[in-house]
């Protein structure tokens, strides 16, 4: 399946995000797709935030679907950092002590099936998966 | 993302259509911030018509809420869609917000 490769910029995220539904091809109900989107986004926006302080880098988004799901794999050449550490928000809060912010991959995570990073030849690499029958 | 104001004497109702993302919710934001300024703090989005939302949309339905909350103001969100229904339990927000179901013209 495809890759597509932009700068790191949070205004390229509809592109990011038409590239992997139009490889996804319809596999998943609308539902689901719009899981995988927004998964999608944070992961994206995250990258477009951080990864390069100096601005300028580009992230490879690449997406391969197997038998029995769709993997999205995000790299990129910025400053090494794993979201996956974040702290997990304390959903249970009133809201006078909830933080503004810092739901993004936390609802990534909630949404995608399995999502792993590694960090190799200088490159930032998040991998996250979805099953084509999980969740329905 | 569109943004349709109704404005009466005490109140504001926001309608919301299209994508509520990381590249819109600056212009809920403002549209938010304007309201605050004319000294609206009795709010209404209706988030019916939006087909998307991601969590820079909830943070901006959070900080809302909080400021209407601390000016002694109020916010109700309504008409939430199936998508936005589940984040808000995710998150729990759904705890957190006043969600009402009603129509509006």
């Amino acid at each position: 399946m495809g890759e597509l490769t932009v700068p790191a910029r949070q205004e390229r995220l509809e592109q990011v995000q038409g590239f992997v539904e139009e490889q996804m091809g319809g596999r998943f109900s609308p539902r689901i797709t719009q899981h995988i989107l927004l998964a999608v986004e944070e992961v994206f926006i995250n990258i477009a935030r951080y990864a390069y302080p100096q601005g300028g880098g580009a992230v490879t988004v690449a997406c391969t679907a197997g038998q029995s799901g769709i993997e999205l794999t995000f790299t990129d050449g910025g400053i090494a950092y794993n979201p996956l550490l974040q702290e997990k928000p304390d959903i249970s809060l009133p809201a006078r002590d909830r933080p503004i912010g810092g739901l993004g991959i936390y609802l990534a995570g909630e949404l995608m099936d399995q999502m792993s990073y590694r960090y190799e030849d200088g490159r930032n690499i998040l991998c996250m998966r979805k099953e084509y029958a999980a969740g329905e | 993302m569109d943004i349709r104001r109704t404005i009466t004497a005490d109140s504001a109702l926001l309608t919301l259509s299209g994508r509520l993302d990381t590249n819109t919710s600056p212009e809920l934001e403002q549209a938010i911030s304007d309201l605050f300024r004319q000294g609206l703090l009795r709010m209404e989005l209706d988030i019916q018509a939006l087909d998307y939302i991601s969590s820079a949309g909830l943070r901006v339905l959070l900080s809302t809420h909080k400021k209407c909350v601390q000016n002694g103001g109020h916010l109700t969100v309504l008409n939430a869609g199936e998508m936005a229904m589940e984040l808000f339990e995710m998150t729990g927000f759904s705890m957190i917000l006043d969600l009402s179901q009603r129509e509006t013209c």
